[in-house]
């Protein structure tokens, strides 16, 4: 690697051994076919005794697994790694049909050769930070950043490092010249690595794993076939060794999984490996077939053909006439780029100046479509003894419960009648558990939601599902927390809860209702005693009446449709209620009459909860005789209506009482508080009773008809706001009660006086404006408060 | 013929000898009818460092390959995007590449009808010798038929849709009859003949085109520079070739262009550099107003000013290019300069002398 400049057949010498007899090495690009079709014919010809490939060391116990019969690509093998609970991180080692790693793991397996896993055990990839996507263990990034491969793209037409990458080396697929082949392939990484950093090397690891690979490489006395990486090979000829399990690294699980071609595609986006396993998997296999060159021009007739039947499902109609264009176009931009072999640039290319008319977006559902058939949606297959993580075969066994299908990451779509079906009750419990796991298994379209509230009368979820390997991925993360769904979903919950104390919320009976809220209808409610018990010390010190009455509230809506998580919910509903009634009898002591219009308003909504299903929950009694005590303390007008109200409603005191506390009120009688409070207090706890019972309105309307018009004008605008109070319906009510009352139009009553327009309110408005500031201006405004 | 005192060349007159260069140096396979092979014509849009030819497209290079891919084939290629994205210079370039020059082109407007299209007549040599070869006039379709040459149409969508349609059995049959001649005239298109359109997306869009005629098209969709510094660089070269024809030397410095630059981007994506949303414009902003905008600042500052252009001549032009048809423009554009410029004056001078220039005239549009 000390060279300044490599010729051709300094490359060739290098991955022939450099002199060397034992060894021949193979550069290669991850999933690329004509890497997997030219190893193959170095196998044949070099006849090593042992394949050493570049994956960690630890992998090697799955080798059998791979080489079973019933190994079928896509697969993976997910590792876990990390030792403490909330560190785990977890890795795939891909392959697809293309790789040339499980070419050469099965060709071993079939000739009796022997195979080695030549790379740093899994937990070296382990890092201190938090992992916020999952790693692909088959990094090649620098295949398309690199300086040199922007500039080789500008100079050839070519789009970026993959359609490169194409031009150079996939074109060759068919090709028996194996030596020459990757002599190119080496001399290009070789570049690659070249214009990399030393500091970069080491920072990303490399090093040291290739000082892992030597010492793998010299160890062994056998003809060997190194393949790794082709950014790797220049640095296995020379350099320092490492003698392999020398240094402790990060505990490590690993599982040969199930993958699929829509996964492959998606981590290829992390910048490995090439995008579009379905493309060149075909490319490969028409190799096969002919065992020569392939036919380009059949490979990309039948591409398009699938493309054009995906269109049509869903309505896209490509014609003959079309497609011919397109392969034309496809074929003519290829010629354009110096080649006849038609590769994914020019067919995307021709797609967008052939199929779509009108400007054009990266999301157009021809592009869309076209990915999907690239990509390929296939899901391999791994045999019954690989085992799976229990969560993981949990998830799966739960899943075919509920009738979704583990096989394709397809979406599938499913609507369940919850209320009147225990089947689909059970199946939405299972998707509500997946959903706290927070694997991105379940969406639930529509449905009641008892932890907003929204749309809770409603029969019906409708749920999107959708299964990947990556669900497999998080579901072996989760598998610290147990081993059955039901049990990691509560420990999530858990865990939420230990989040809210940690951030200073430990009380906050909202925040923990909703997580039980979330359990209740995840079917949890017998399993979650630890979060039942804080929601029930919580609410025995809370302060938050608003909460309380919520909780209430909701408790209700739960209750109704689920009764065999009743168990601890009643016992909830009396201690909430019963610290409501405590709240409720301190309200003499409050000072701040906010405060105290904030609980009135709440028993006014209390009051609604009680009469509403389910009310035979709450010991009223308890609370009527609470009531009852404070009615006999002193109490401003404002609360002894209120308090009054609620005990009209219970039957415990008659209507008169309303009316005498209004009489007595409004006439001025009562100074403790002002003019409007008792109305104010009556309206915001039983506003019906004012076209309800005629007594209390006739009552008001006696006392205020004796009002001269002095005070009449005094206590209008709070008066005004006290009516505020009431929403637009109820005001219609009551204004249908006066009018009838009056023998008035209702419409002079709610719209007011005839006598001002419009207009004439903002006429009149703007010259009160311009008269304050000529006021102002004049030095005026004090003397005429003050007057 | 070629006169040194016209405002504007074609584009075969400016870029001569680099037409020259790559046709001595062209050793490819050349299409019938086409004066350059593909690859050249490439080239010659795209730039090529070894023959010294200029890139003259700022984008992406694939549209390039896809238009010419489209040229070559049955299909004719139809320009599509923003108003001032290029479209018409690229349409320019390739027929001047491929045919040698642009001199057959029909600009749409309401005003254009069948006869436009395929053929006319000189009524007085028609009603005096009866109809004749010599009484026809070709129209530029026809004689882009008659000698396998490229056609421009600019802005087709803007003529009406029945003239349109003229095109589907032109683009299917590659012939117009001339029924006039008599009943066997016809005109078959020579090898090399096609049609290049371009079409405004703000106006009468292509939704409005014929199915049919969309078919024999294929489209290609011109976006805005992407690229802040691209686009700098692209109003740099434009604005010196401009001032320069007018040997004028008054010139914009570069922090000038950068913030010209910038607005433009930023009004044009609705987001400041650092990422901001802020409310976006109806007014288009394309690359060519900001050329314009960059060389009216310099002929104001030149025979106004001190000679020297700077933030204020940008702001007073770049307000006749933001407030056009809609209202609420004005009222977002306000937003833009007290938030976001505002707090750019504290720290450039350039920006500075933008800011109070354009709260200046805000304020007496108010």
């Amino acid at each position: 690697m000390g060279q300044a400049n490599l010729t051709a057949d300094m490359a060739r010498e290098h991955i022939m051994g450099v002199g060397r007899d034992d060894v021949v090495f193979a550069p290669i690009r991850h999933h690329s076919p004509t890497c997997s079709w030219m190893l193959e014919k170095m196998f044949d010809e070099f006849k090593p005794e042992v394949i050493m490939v570049e994956a960690p060391n630890d992998f090697e116990a799955l080798i059998p697994l791979i080489q079973d019969a019933e190994t079928v690509c896509p697969v993976a093998i997910l590792a876990s790694t990390g030792d403490k609970l909330d560190h785990k991180q977890s890795h795939f080692y891909p392959f697809s049909e293309t790789s040339p790693e499980w070419h050469a793991i099965r060709l071993a397996g079939e000739r009796g050769v022997d195979i080695s896993f030549i790379d740093a055990p899994s937990g070296f990839w382990h890092k201190g930070e938090v992992q916020t996507n999952v790693r692909n263990l088959q990094d090649e990034a620098w295949f398309s950043s690199a300086d040199y491969i922007v500039e080789a793209c500008n100079e050839l037409g070519l789009r970026d490092g993959n359609a490169l990458w194409d031009h150079l080396f996939e074109t060759e697929i068919g090709e028996s010249d194996w030596q020459g082949y990757f002599a190119k392939v080496y001399a290009y990484c070789w570049a690659l690595r070249a214009s990399t950093p030393q500091s970069q090397l080491e920072e990303e690891g490399n090093l040291e794993r290739e000082a892992h690979m030597r010492g793998h490489i010299e160890a062994d006395k056998r003809r060997k076939l190194v393949l790794t990486g082709g950014f790797h090979t220049p640095a296995l000829l020379e350099g320092k060794m490492l003698l392999p399990n020398k240094k402790k690294f990060a505990n490590s699980q690993f599982y040969l999984v199930r993958y699929g071609e829509a996964a492959l595609n998606q981590l290829s986006g992390y910048g490995a490996g090439l995008r579009y396993p379905n493309w060149y998997a075909r490319l490969y296999k028409a190799a096969v077939q002919a065992d020569a060159r392939p036919n380009w021009r059949e490979i990309l007739f039948d591409c398009l053909i699938e493309f054009k039947k995906e269109c049509t499902q869903t309505g896209l109609r490509i014609s003959t006439i079309e497609l011919r264009e397109l392969i034309e176009t496809a074929e003519g931009l290829a010629r354009l780029r110096g080649r006849n072999e038609v590769f994914l640039s020019e067919i995307f290319d021709a797609v967008q100046t052939t199929l779509i008319k009108g400007s054009v977006s990266n999301d157009h559902p021809a592009f869309e479509k076209l990915r999907k058939t690239f990509s390929g949606h296939a899901i391999g297959n791994v045999p019954r003894k690989a085992g799976l993580p229990p969560l993981v075969d949990d998830a799966r066994q739960r899943s075919a419960r509920a009738r979704m299908r583990t096989d394709t990451s397809e979406l599938q779509k499913r609507k369940l009648d919850v209320r009147r079906n225990e089947g689909h009750h059970a199946h939405s419990q299972f998707f509500h558990q997946m959903q706290i796991l927070g694997v991105g298994y379940a969406n639930c379209l529509a449905g009641p939601d008892f932890v907003t509230g929204y749309r809770s009368e409603i029969l019906f979820e409708e749920w999107e599902i959708r299964w990947s390997p990556h669900i497999e991925g998080q579901l072996v993360d989760l598998s610290f927390r147990g081993e059955r769904i039901p049990q990691v979903a509560v420990s999530m919950l858990c865990t939420q809860l230990d989040a809210l104390e940690a951030a200073g919320n430990g009380n906050d009976i909202g925040a923990i209702f909703n997580i039980v809220l979330r359990a209740l209808q995840a079917g949890l409610g017998a399993q979650i005693s630890p979060i039942l018990n804080k929601l029930h010390s919580a609410l025995t010190i809370t302060r938050d009446v608003t909460a309380i009455v919520e909780i209430c509230s909701r408790l209700q809506l739960v209750d109704s449709y689920d009764e065999k998580q009743n168990i601890a919910l009643s016992g909830l509903v009396q201690v909430a209620f019963d610290r409501y009634i405590a709240l409720v009898t301190e309200i003499k002591k409050l000072s701040d009459p906010e405060e105290v219009r904030i609980v009135v308003r709440q028993m006014g909504r209390m009051d609604g909860v009680l009469r509403g299903p389910h009310g035979e929950n709450f010991r009223l009694d308890l609370y009527e005789e609470a009531i009852e005590r404070c009615l006999k303390s002193t109490l401003p007008p404002f609360l002894r209506s209120a308090l009054s109200a609620v005990m009209v409603r219970a039957g415990r005191l008659p209507v008169e009482t309303i009316s005498q506390l209004l009489v007595v009120n409004i006439s001025g009688k009562d100074i403790s508080g002002s003019q409007q409070a008792a109305l104010e207090g009556l309206i915001l706890v039983a506003p019906e009773f004012l076209w309800v019972h005629s007594e209390i309105l006739d009552a008001a309307n006696d006392v205020i008809a004796m009002l001269d018009d002095e005070s009449f004008i005094a206590i209008l605008p709070e008066f005004r706001r006290a009516f505020a109070q009431l929403d637009p319906h109820q005001t219609h009510r009551l204004a249908e009660k006066i009018s009838q009352k009056l023998s008035v139009n209702v419409q002079n009553v709610v719209s007011g006086s005839r006598l001002w327009s419009e207009q004439d309110t903002m006429l009149a408005l703007k010259m009160e404006h311009r008269l304050n500031q000529t006021l102002l201006q004049d030095q005026l405004l004090d003397w005429i408060s003050n007057a | 013929m070629s006169d040194q005192s016209v405002i504007r060349k074609s584009a075969e007159e400016v870029y001569h000898y680099e037409l020259e260069a790559l046709r001595v140096a062209d050793k490819y396979l050349t299409p019938p009818g086409w004066k350059l092979s593909p690859k050249m014509v490439r080239q010659f849009i795209l730039g090529d460092k070894k023959l010294k030819i200029i890139p003259k497209f700022v984008g992406d290079p694939a549209l390039v390959d896809r238009a010419i891919v489209s040229l070559l084939g049955r299909q004719g290629l139809m320009l599509v995007g923003e108003p001032g994205t290029a479209k018409s210079m690229i349409s320019e370039l390739l027929t001047a590449a491929i045919t040698g020059h642009t001199n057959w082109v029909i600009q749409g407007s309401a005003g254009i009808i069948e006869d436009h299209l395929r053929y006319g007549w000189n009524y007085a040599m028609l009603l005096n010798s009866g109809p004749m070869e010599e009484a026809m006039v070709p129209t530029p379709i026809l004689n882009a038929m008659r000698k396998g040459e490229i056609v421009r149409i600019e802005e087709i969508t803007r003529c009406a849709a029945e003239v349109q349609d003229v095109l589907i059995s032109i683009m299917s049959e590659k012939q117009i009859a001339v029924p006039e001649l008599g009943e066997n005239v016809v005109y078959r298109a020579k090898p090399g003949f096609n049609i290049i359109a371009t079409a405004n997306l703000r106006d009468r869009g292509v939704h409005e085109m014929s199915s049919a005629l969309k078919r024999r098209f294929n489209f290609e969709t011109v976006h805005p520079i992407a690229d802040l510094e691209t686009e700098k660089a692209l109003i740099s070269s434009q604005l010196e070739s401009r001032l320069s024809d007018q040997d004028i030397e008054t010139r914009a410095p570069d922090k000038v262009i950068s913030l010209l630059a910038e607005v433009f981007q930023e009004l044009r994506n609705s987001r400041t550099k650092d990422g901001t949303p802020i409310a976006s414009l109806n007014a288009v902003m394309s690359t060519a107003e900001a050329v314009n905008i960059a060389h009216a600042a310099c002929l104001e500052a030149h025979y106004f000013s001190d000679g020297k252009a700077d933030g204020s001549q940008i702001a007073k032009q770049i307000f006749g290019v933001v407030i056009k048809d809609n209202p609420d423009d004005k009222e977002h554009f306000r937003n833009y300069i007290d938030h976001i410029v505002r707090e750019r004056g504290q720290s450039s001078q350039e920006w500075q002398q933008f800011y109070k220039a354009a709260r200046e005239i805000l304020r007496g549009a108010s």
